[in-house]
């Protein structure tokens, strides 16, 4: 595999790897609308030379390899391909280092001075990257274009390299140079967009502006007021350029790292004034007559081949043809023969059998809880662990999941995780604070030789075993962790909502957690609604945010009642939060008692909800005054706290119906627990409660949860017409269509592709 | 004959004989005692030569088994910080020593330093030198200026703690009486029981900053960073010296390197075989970055180096050599030789021979040695009124380290005593004051008295505190090969619960006993469970498990030298 989509690379590479025996390659024929990729064009002429089945290849060819490898298509190209050619693109690189099996060759044309390919990789992959390839052994190729590329790389780069030195494919244009147009041409693309070409671009002008010249490549945006940008010139005209044209400059003294296009024009007999210092006089550059170590030296030179100094010209042209040598198809092709024998003899090699105890363990998930959550969350976090669990056993890939929460047995006795399933094993847990010394020396310890601490403390789940390391991933309940959270293992964030966006009075740590959640392998989100938020607030990338189904319990179904049982109160479930819109609330019960003569109790249920009123937030302190003062209200609202599970449902099934009356959120599912017993709901109508009414198919009854008035009317017509409404309760068979069970699937599949 | 040499590079004043690589190295040597084909020969490091030759001649390691190889003679600076250090810890004792040097040695050496000094000067003739009285002069002197250093020293630790004193003092007697008191109580204590943080606050400038550094050299010279880099210079300058015996060895074949702590072994031009036991920082990273601090990070690195250097490596199981050579640090698997442990015994240390019977277990001794291991234990006040030699208990010998897995184990101990109502006491090895996560555990549950940590235990006692437990117990998550608790239990008859790790099921591979000795690692309830279970068939474990030690037996400690001999043949051909 060819992953590389480089036009002018490609024009030789595929030739000689076709002439070393390789005589199947796949190419990616997508390619990211990007100027990164400005070089890049895709090429289907080797798909007829493949000889793998047409569906494989259909989806190998549907694949962005650039920007979304899947784990599937990597499967694929496992059984079909042996080496990849790849480069250093963020997804890109991390799922092939993670899944081809074959061996990996790291396509290096080389940098600016500064950087180093180490560098590049930390950076891209938050150090993930260097400890992965370090991994492969001697399945890792670093294949450098120019010998001296590894010189600058640490030992897991430099003692893997292979010099696979680049080519000059053959000279396609025949017309000869003839230099009629007494013009300097010199190549800069992305002008405008680009910093490093920026500067490039304002030093020629600076340097040359007063000869006649002319600035060839590529152009995202043309620059303004500059008439001597060609910008995008078509193949004819590049080639007339290049004929035309009296001479190039060429101004790199980069020691790793040298364009194209002046061995192109050296092909094209244009000759070439170039600096000193660059890669041009490793290949054979120092002494030519073209060569200049000062830029008055290049102005004198311009100048005398503008003035027609043809034997200067000739003596440049007949001797700069001593670097093409260095490039030409003879001695590269020794080079890549002496190159690839020494990977096929890595790949031929016969491997020792590995004992089958040092195999790989069954991969282990941690489902972390990170702060004492409790009633629907806690349910939530652990019917996660149960979907993770349940999909990896349907796809045949069992995994261990272990459920791990704060070490607080006052908050999470054993009785309240009876109803965990078997399998999953559960770990309390603290947050342990290290210092950045001691983050430092723990990534170092883990393998990320190049990682640095940005923050002076991070945070770490210590469960006094190995702080959770025995588990290959970590999925953490909501972004709400209490710090920087030491990245010495892959996470997901599994995150509900945003809705301190909408409820600014929640005040959240924005900052401690966007840094969380950018740092992530994935997010996890259950509504359309919040995977926007997720894009637009935390300002994640759309490919990191997944959007998977709601995971909610469908209770058994009471004992059989009458379609037409009465019932004498509603469940109105809620908690403590402020955006539980409790002020419209309890002023819309208000209403319904007093002015609409409402019958039916309140029967309020929740986590800290028992003395919601007794012991008020400020935000309540009227309302809690008002209920004070008025004994109809305190005659038929009932405070029944939070209770057990057994007392809920029991509760709740009772019900005439089940009313939420929350502002925003990622939806209740109470309403869902609600339908499984045969209660209708009435709810506040947002996003959120459209999208879980759509995919447990509720009908619920909506209201305008900003208006205590509309609130109290439909309180009335539920009251009215619970009965009736029970008709238009999903059947049980619709709610199990949307069981954790058979939803399992959904959730490992996007799991699975961060292990 | 075949030659073949050890590398051997302790940093300075390492003691081999705390050392278990020391003892190991004194076995493998003495495993090749058996053979007149083999000799080995040892480099080291001229400061570890002594220690060398007294751990070899106490395991009774044969002479024509080995030669050993040093540089002549040690760096003066290193002698003058051995002198240091062994005076540092006379004093430590008693003040005595001090006071003896300052009001004997002191005063003498100045005298006849004063009336060396003056015969020196008034030398008229040119003959001076064929006096006697010249030579002795200048011998004087030069004995002054080599243990000048030592004298200065301890000149200025004297000035140091006169000096916090008197600021001490002084700030004392600005407040009242009762600071005073304190401070007259303060006098009589050494200084280095003072916090060095009530020095810090009497002391703020840049002359206390340095007097506090030279203070934290003198207390734990080990962990200061002058004395490390001063380390490092002399094992540089040492490897040097060692490396040029090594060149003039033209007969040695093939090198042993026993560990990877040396990343200058890898300057030996001759073939090369590490030992690699494992790299355990790699699994348990968190945990360890809180230990040893930079310090551990920079042998860290120099093991990193080592291996990423190496030739040939040999580990003591399949589970370090794939899952840490091969996949942490790619190692070639061809270049890699597994060599598995042979049984460690203990039943000698504990076996009597009495009125001319064959030796055999002795509970009686082994009870005595038992209570006088239990005066090790860090409760000392509560053990010194156990009189019952027959205290029922659980046991686990190990140091307390992150990847032993300890709190697993207290939490399954806590839950068996607690809610099982089992009755046993646990006895471990390790002392919890080094270790905080087990000392904070043991406080928090309220464990002191049930959970019993005996440290320093000579090997008759280990021998006595296995024999005597109902129970051995091994939780470890990591080991470089298979725990020896499983053998030394065993050879006392007491039946083993251990923990389901890679390196464990390597080398117990009965089905039977892997159901009835395993536990997850990962899970308090699973070793609970395990415990509970093993307790109420106790005899029905150990005949399981007696077979297997039988079988495991048939392996001696001259197998594993003639293995690594085998791997050194090997590589020599290379």
């Amino acid at each position: 595999m060819w992953l590389l989509n480089h036009s002018s690379a490609r024009k030789f590479e595929i030739p000689m790897l076709k002439k070393l025996g390789v005589h199947e390659i796949f190419m990616p024929k997508i390619v990211p609308d990007s100027p990164a990729y400005r070089s890049a064009s895709v090429d289907f002429s080797e798909d007829a030379a493949l000889t793998i089945p047409t569906k494989d290849l259909a989806y190998l060819n549907s694949i962005n390899w650039y920007e979304n490898p899947t784990r599937d298509a990597i499967n694929i190209a496992n059984q079909y391909f042996d080496i990849v050619f790849f480069i250093v693109i963020e997804p890109m690189i991390l799922n092939l280092l993670k899944y081809f099996k074959g061996t990996l060759i790291w396509r290096t044309y080389g940098l600016e001075e500064a950087s180093t390919y180490n560098g590049i990789l930390n950076e891209y992959t938050n150090g993930v990257g260097s400890n992965l390839l370090k991994l492969l052994g001697s399945r890792f190729v670093f294949g450098q274009a120019y010998k001296n590329l590894c010189e600058v790389e640490p030992p897991y780069i430099s003692e893997q390299s292979i010099y696979l030195p680049l080519g000059l494919p053959s000279k396609t244009c025949q017309k000869e140079w003839a230099g009629t147009n007494k013009t300097v041409f010199f190549v800069c693309p992305d002008i405008v967009i680009n910093q490093y070409y920026n500067d490039v671009y304002q030093k020629f002008i600076s340097n040359f502006y007063d000869f006649p010249y002319v600035i060839g490549g590529s152009q995202s945006i043309l620059p303004k007021n500059e008439k001597n940008v060609l910008g995008f010139v078509s193949l004819e005209q590049h080639e007339k350029n290049m004929c035309e044209l009296r001479l190039m400059f060429y101004h790199s003294r980069e020691p790793r790292h040298l364009h194209y296009h002046p061995l192109e024009a050296i092909q094209a007999g244009m000759p070439l004034v170039f600096m000193s210092g660059g890669i041009l006089d490793q290949m054979g550059g120092i002494g030519l007559p073209g060569r200049c170590e000062t830029i008055s030296e290049a102005r004198t030179k311009i100048k005398r081949i503008l003035n027609d100094d043809w034997d200067f010209i000739n003596h440049i042209r007949e001797s700069q043809s001593i670097i093409l040598e260095a490039i030409s198809c003879s001695n590269c092709e020794a080079a890549w023969v002496d190159g690839f024998s020494k990977i096929v003899h890595i790949l031929n090699k016969p491997q020792q059998t590995r004992p089958l105890l040092t195999m790989p363990k069954r991969k282990k998930i941690a489902v972390i809880i990170p702060i004492g959550y409790r009633g629907g969350s806690l349910r939530g976090a652990k019917s996660l662990a149960q979907v993770i669990y349940q999909g990896s056993q349907q796809a045949g890939e069992t995994t261990d999941v272990i459920l791990a929460h704060l070490d607080d047995p006052a908050l999470y006795s054993e009785s309240i995780f009876t109803d965990l399933c078997s399998t999953i094993q559960r770990r309390p847990y603290t947050w342990h604070t290290l210092t950045a010394s001691e983050a430092r020396r723990a990534m170092r310890y883990a393998g990320y030789d190049d990682w640095e601490p940005e923050r002076q403390q991070y945070v770490v789940p210590d469960d006094q075993i190995n702080q959770l390391m025995d588990c290959d991933l970590w999925v953490i309940i909501s972004d709400r962790i209490p710090g920087a959270l030491l990245p010495i293992r892959p996470v997901v964030y599994m995150v509900y909502d945003y809705i301190q966006r909408y409820v600014p009075s929640i005040m959240v740590n924005d900052a401690l957690f966007s840094n969380a959640v950018s740092k992530a392998e994935k997010v996890l989100v259950t509504t359309a609604f919040t995977q926007q938020d997720a894009v637009q607030y935390a300002g994640l990338p759309i490919e990191k945010v997944k959007k998977v189904p709601m995971l909610a319990p469908i209770f058994e179904p009471p004992p059989a009642r009458e379609s037409s049982d009465t019932s004498t109160y509603f469940v109105w479930t809620t908690n403590a939060g402020a955006h539980k819109n409790h002020e419209n609330a309890f002023n819309a019960l208000c209403i319904y008692y007093e002015q609409m003569n409402g019958q039916l109790l309140c029967q309020i249920t929740g986590v800290n909800t028992a003395d919601l009123l007794k012991n008020p937030p400020e935000r309540l302190q009227d309302i809690a005054t008002q209920f004070q003062r008025t004994p109809l209200m305190q005659l038929k609202i009932c405070f029944l706290g939070e209770l057990s599970e057994m007392d809920y449902q029991n509760t709740l099934s009772k019900a005439a119906f089940n009313w939420h009356a929350g502002t925003i959120d990622n939806g209740t599912f109470s309403v869902i627990e609600a339908a499984s017993l045969g209660v209708p709901a009435l709810s506040s109508d947002y996003p959120a409660m459209r999208e879980i009414d759509q995919q447990f198919s509720l009908n619920l009854l909506w209201m305008d949860q900003s208006s205590p008035q509309l609130m109290a009317e439909k309180l009335k017509e539920m009251e009215l017409n619970y009965i009736s409404r029970r008709t238009f309760l999903p059947t049980r068979e619709t709610l199990l269509e949307q069981h954790p069970d058979k939803l399992a699937n959904q959730y490992w599949e996007v799991i699975r592709e961060c292990l | 004959m075949k030659y073949y040499g050890i590398y051997v590079a302790y940093p300075p004043t390492v003691d081999l004989r705390a050392q278990g690589l020391g003892r190991y190295l004194a076995a493998f040597v003495n495993g090749a005692g058996v053979r007149d084909d083999i000799r080995f020969v040892i480099v080291c490091p001229s400061w570890s030569k002594k220690s060398l030759r007294e751990i070899f001649e106490s395991e009774k390691v044969p002479a024509h088994a080995y030669s050993l190889l040093a540089p002549q003679s040690k760096f003066y600076i290193l002698s003058c910080y051995e002198f240091f250090i062994r005076w540092r810890k006379k004093t430590t004792k008693t003040s005595s020593v001090r006071h003896f040097l300052k009001n004997k040695i002191y005063p003498f050496f100045n005298n006849v330093f004063q009336h060396s000094l003056r015969y020196i000067v008034q030398i008229r003739t040119p003959f001076f030198f064929l006096t006697p009285q010249f030579w002795l002069s200048l011998t004087i002197l030069l004995i002054f200026i080599l243990i000048s250093p030592v004298l200065l020293l301890n000149k200025f630790v004297s000035e140091i703690r006169k000096n916090r004193l008197e600021q001490s003092f002084s700030k004392g007697t600005s407040n009242n009486d009762q600071k005073i008191s304190n401070i007259n109580h303060a006098q009589e204590i050494d200084v280095r029981s003072i916090p060095q943080t009530s020095i810090n606050s009497s002391n703020n400038g840049t002359f206390s900053k340095i007097i506090n550094k030279i203070r934290s050299i003198i207390s734990t010279p080990k962990s200061s960073s002058i004395v490390l880099a001063l380390f490092k210079q002399l094992e540089i300058a040492e490897n040097e010296l060692m490396q040029k015996l090594i060149q003039a060895q033209k007969d040695i074949q093939a090198w042993y390197i026993p560990t990877a702590f040396w990343p200058f072994c890898n300057q030996i031009q001759a073939p090369k075989l590490m030992c690699v036991p494992d790299v355990v920082l790699t699994d348990f990273p968190i945990s360890f970055s809180q230990i040893g601090g930079d310090r551990f990070l920079s042998n860290f690195e120099a093991v990193q180096s080592s291996i990423q250097s190496g030739q040939y490596f040999v580990t003591y199981s399949d589970a370090v050599k794939w899952n840490t050579l091969v996949d942490r640090y790619a190692i070639a698997p061809e270049v890699i030789t597994v060599v598995h442990h042979a049984p460690n015994q203990l039943n000698q240390h504990i076996s009597l021979s009495i009125n001319g019977k064959p030796p055999a277990l002795s509970k009686g001794y082994s009870e005595l040695l038992f209570l006088d291991a239990l005066r090790k234990s860090n409760q000392v006040d509560y053990v010194k009124h156990i009189k019952n030699k027959s205290i029922k208990f659980l046991f686990y010998a190990s140091q307390f380290r992150p990847n032993k897995n300890i709190i697993t184990l207290l939490r399954a101990y806590e839950f068996l005593l607690r809610k099982g109502h089992i009755q046993h006491k646990l006895i471990l090895t390790g002392n919890p004051k080094l270790y905080s996560p087990v000392n904070d555990y043991i406080i928090e549950h309220h464990l002191q008295n049930d959970v019993l940590c005996l440290s320093g235990l000579k090997v008759e006692e280990l021998a006595a505190c296995y024999y005597l437990a109902d129970l051995a117990v091994n939780p470890s998550l990591s080991e470089g090969g298979c725990p020896f608790t499983f053998t030394e239990a065993l050879s006392v008859n007491t039946p083993v619960v251990m923990a389901r790790i890679p390196v464990t099921e390597e080398v117990l591979t009965d089905p039977k006993l892997q159901e009835m000795t395993f536990f997850d690692p990962y899970d308090w309830k699973s070793l609970a469970q395990r415990i509970q279970w093993a307790l109420q068939h106790q005899n029905e474990l150990l005949n399981v498990q007696q077979d297997v030690y039988a079988q495991l037996c048939k392996r001696t400690w001259t197998d594993v030298v003639n293995e690594h001999i085998e791997v050194l043949e090997r590589i020599a051909q290379h």
